[in-house]
């Protein structure tokens, strides 16, 4: 393998990695705070690349897709608002079957709406054939910008429950919910809050991505198994592991493009999934003390 | 007293018949014989789910794969039936199935030499491939519990459809057809075929009813208690000597066989599988109905198999179809999470003592 | 004879070692009580016999078999059974279907048999029947059988539970604080019943807190403090052993 050819690969092992890493921290937001999976993540992310497609034919690029976000991140809230909030005590089998059926619902919402043709942002600076150089390596300027965005989505997370009250209390609320209930902390609108940004984060990726990557109504139910078998890498919760998880398996698919006939790439990510799940449930990197801990 | 007691037991079976028999006379007479077919299909997807439901209802563990277990059932039937091996004629596997009788030779469209396999012989194998791949998958896959357990069926669902998406021995997009008829005895043919919708209506709903007698049977036997006590409470189970693992596995390798049955005679009865049928939304759908004819209920996941399956093969939802279900698994787990009956109907059955066994000794007076 | 003989028994937790070589002999038809102050490690010595723990260290044989961290269903089918202290009822299932699970290792009806519902597995269901119903006779709610378990008053669904334990036909019956939650005269209920099993020839090891239940039934009595035996002998010489007295008043 040349090394133009091992950068080319890496970059695009890096660009997907990233998105499913995005995903990922959209499942373990609201994990955290609920115990719940939302097998509707993929969908957000579906969400935002169709809204800022249909958004870009009346308004510049850059506000369309903040609006789509920012009806996406409502969408998010409404789920939790209709589905979730006034369940008292749900058993994990009805959230799963609830959630399923949300993603069932957007999903066939997604196709009627905007039909079942693959569409597509245009690119964010060039066009398909632009390139800048990297090591010697041509890679699309669509690339950095995913990446960038989905870097800055990863930071400013962090500030965001380290530094902030709001984010502190929706630490606080994941870590022992009843005793931030006895805090003062509202839980109810903490769980609200976790739907939001995580329909919000899922958007904004789905729009950088959809230049490369092409948004079509059924994108979610595949970016939600790879974004899950991301958390479970990087364990379930911890969205440090889920940025590494994510470009691991990222760069893996990358480079088994080589090795795996295209039409089994999906199955990589799944293979992945089943090994971990009866390997190492509790992820690459946490604990199985800890994973002991957490209902599954 | 006992053989009194079994048979007033399975006394709930002779409405159904009666039904059944009564649905197909109304057909005839009214000159809507072509509902049978759906009624047929509905049958064997029946089947299907039935088998999820005692897995779901009575073992607790969710599976979102059956359709991958349904497609190895027809996609494996379907191949041998009809993939020729007249050019590997030479070959020890082959000469030795052939030696066994295993094997049917004919002529294709062209009228070159076919040797392909006869349904009875690649229904057994099919049966037995999806049993293995149940035990195999079963082990691991059956200690996980909750999302973990759903993620895992879900993607052993997805790898099974993108085996059949994407290998040219399945067919492709395109998936196998021209799979011939399925004599179960001579006379009796799984087939599509106009000149044998009625019967083959009969042979799908024996086949049903024949497995809802078997479950019922297992649900109350030791069997069945056993797998109660595991939902009831796992720990008191395990306590009584239960094991569960054990339990859940048979259960599993159970459901999977009565997924594959239906997929062999659907297949038989369609004359072809398509890669759909190995969908997620398919395993989804299967789980929707169970869910609606409540968990634990093989008689509400009957009923609500055949009325939405119907439905659905009617067109009866239209581009909405997939829809439908989706909002049927959020409308049933957010109102009426014990499924359907569960509302007040059931509610008023049991008052009138309809689902009762014994009417309750009155004892407040 | 001794039927169940505990050598070095520990468990540790991380930092905390709960029971701390532990060793006893229980003599067959007896009943043996095992009490101690709060976390003195009982639950943690019961749930290591009964294969909920697995030991750090020591050995539990049974009639001459080592059972240490053998999983609990395999230590039920070596004939020993047990009770809840937080009464475990297998929900939506009757009292009496209750019960017959208790059957489930005197029984073998397989998968097959019972769709097929063979002669053998007819007969052996209704034996399981009949056993079933007499054990609830035997605990006086035989009239609770149809009865869904988890809609009985506290005291049945003991009872239910202690059916279901006999069920099994143990030859060692384990019980998990049995007059947790009862009035006094439930509990002396319980203790005339502890006594009937014993004399119908189970050897009964039990884990309380109630006094006057442990000294008036055991036939000895080991004390634990801190995961350690303090002190193992028959209720009268126990309720006069001055470190007993001393773990349980204080200084």
């Amino acid at each position: 393998m040349t090394s133009e050819l091992f950068i080319q690969y890496l970059m695009a092992g890096i660009t997907y990695g990233s998105i499913y890493a995005i995903v990922a921290i959209g499942f373990n937001i609201i994990y955290n705070t609920t115990g719940i999976i939302n097998f509707a993540q993929g969908e957000f992310v579906m969400l935002g690349g169709m809204l800022s497609i249909t958004f870009l034919q009346y308004l510049p690029l850059p506000l369309a897709i903040l609006l789509a976000v920012v009806v996406t991140m409502g969408i998010g809230a409404a789920i939790e608002m209709l589905f979730i909030r006034w369940l008292v005590n749900p058993g994990i089998l009805r959230m799963i079957i609830i959630t399923i059926g949300i993603s069932i619902l957007i999903r066939e919402a997604a196709l009627h709406v905007w039909g079942a043709n693959v569409r597509s942002l245009p690119y964010f600076f060039g066009n398909e054939i632009s390139t800048i150089a990297i090591f010697g390596a041509r890679v699309s300027p669509q690339v950095l910008w995913v990446v960038g965005t989905c870097s800055l989505m990863v930071v400013a997370l962090n500030i965001f429950f380290q530094a902030t009250s709001i984010g502190r209390e929706m630490r606080a609320c994941a870590a022992n919910r009843i005793a931030a209930v006895l805090c003062g902390i509202d839980t109810r609108n903490m769980v609200t809050l976790s739907f939001v940004l995580s329909a919000g984060i899922g958007a904004l990726a789905g729009a950088v991505m959809s230049p490369i990557t092409y948004t079509q109504y059924d994108n979610g139910t595949g970016l939600a198994i790879k974004g899950f078998t991301v958390a479970i890498l990087g364990g379930l919760g911890n969205s440090l592991g889920a940025v590494a998880g994510g470009l691991l398996l990222g760069i893996i698919e990358a480079f088994s493009v080589s090795v795996v006939p295209l039409a089994f790439q999906d199955a990589i990510a799944i293979a992945i999934l089943l090994v971990i799940l009866f390997v190492r449930p509790h992820g690459l990197f946490g604990s199985s003390a800890m994973a002991g801990l957490k209902e599954f | 007293m006992a053989m009194s007691q079994n048979f007033g037991k399975n006394l709930v079976f002779l409405p159904i018949v009666a039904a059944v028999i009564l649905i197909q006379l109304l057909t005839a007479w009214t000159g809507s014989v072509y509902y049978l077919t759906q009624l047929t299909m509905s049958a064997y997807y029946s089947l299907l789910i039935v088998g999820l439901c005692v897995l779901m209802g009575y073992a607790g563990q969710i599976s979102l794969g059956h359709a991958g277990f349904f497609a190895i059932g027809g996609y494996l039937s379907a191949a041998l039936t009809t993939r020729n091996l007249s050019p590997y004629s030479g070959q020890l596997p082959v000469r030795l199935l052939d030696s066994l009788g295993c094997l049917h030779a004919g002529q294709d469209l062209y009228g070159d030499p076919l040797l392909v396999v006869t349904p009875w012989v690649a229904c057994i194998i099919a049966i037995l491939v999806a049993l293995a791949i149940a035990f195999i998958l079963g082990i691991p896959v059956l200690k996980l519990k909750g999302h973990y357990l759903a993620m895992a069926t879900l993607g052993f669902g997805i790898i099974i459809y993108r085996i059949a998406l994407a290998s040219s021995y399945f067919g492709e997009a395109d998936g196998i057809s021209g799979v011939p008829g399925f004599a179960l005895l001579p006379g009796l043919l799984v087939s599509g075929d106009k000149a044998y919708r009625v019967s083959n209506y009969y042979i799908a709903w024996t086949v049903l009813l024949l497995a809802m007698l078997l479950l019922r049977h297992l649900i109350n036997s030791r069997v069945g208690r056993a797998l109660r006590a595991i939902h009831g409470s796992p720990e008191a189970a395990d306590a009584m000597g239960v094991d569960t693992a054990r339990f859940k596995l048979k259960t599993f390798m159970l459901s999977a066989v009565f997924s594959a049955l239906a997929g062999v005679l659907l297949t038989h009865y369609n004359g072809g599988i398509g890669p759909s049928e190995a969908s997620v939304m398919k395993s989804v759908r299967y789980v929707a109905i169970v869910a609606v004819g409540g968990m634990a209920n093989i008689w509400g996941a009957l009923a609500m198999g055949m009325v939405l399956n119907f439905l659905s093969l009617r067109g009866f939802f239209g581009t909405y179809d997939d829809a439908v279900f989706g909002l049927i698994l959020i409308t049933i787990m957010l109102f009426a999470p014990n499924g359907i009956l569960s509302l007040q109907v059931r509610g008023l059955w049991r008052q009138r003592g309809l689902f009762r066994r014994k009417k309750p000794a009155v004892k407040e007076a | 004879m001794t039927i169940l003989q505990v050598q070095g028994l520990s468990k540790r937790f991380g930092g905390l070692q709960a029971v701390d070589g532990v060793s006893f002999p229980l003599r067959q038809g007896t009943i043996k009580a095992v009490i101690g102050p709060n976390g003195a490690g009982k639950t943690t010595l019961f749930n290591l016999i009964a294969g909920m723990l697995t030991p750090t260290a020591g050995e539990i044989t049974y009639q001459g078999k080592a059972i240490q961290g053998l999983p609990p269903f395999r230590v039920a089918a070596q004939g020993i059974a047990r009770t809840f202290q937080n009464i475990k009822m297998f929900a939506g299932m009757t009292a009496l279907e209750n019960v017959m699970v208790g059957r489930h290792v005197q029984s073998k009806a397989g998968f097959l048999a019972s769709m097929l519902r063979t002669s053998g597995c007819r007969a052996e269901e209704r034996a399981i029947h009949k056993k079933s119903l007499e054990l609830l006779d035997f605990l006086g709610i035989a009239d609770c059988a149809e009865t869904l378990a988890t809609n009985l008053a506290f005291g049945q669904q003991r009872a239910v539970e202690m059916a279901r334990a006999l069920a099994l036909e143990p030859t060692l019956l384990l019980l998990d604080e049995p007059a947790a939650g009862l009035n006094i005269y439930e509990t002396a209920e319980i203790a005339r019943l502890i006594v009937r099993i014993r004399d119908l020839g189970v050897t009964v090891l039990l884990v309380e807190h109630d006094m006057s239940l442990v000294m008036d039934i055991s036939d000895e009595i080991v004390v634990l403090s801190f995961g350690r035996k303090i002190a193992e002998d028959i209720p009268t010489v126990i309720q006069r052993d001055p470190e007993v007295i001393k773990v349980y008043l204080g200084e």
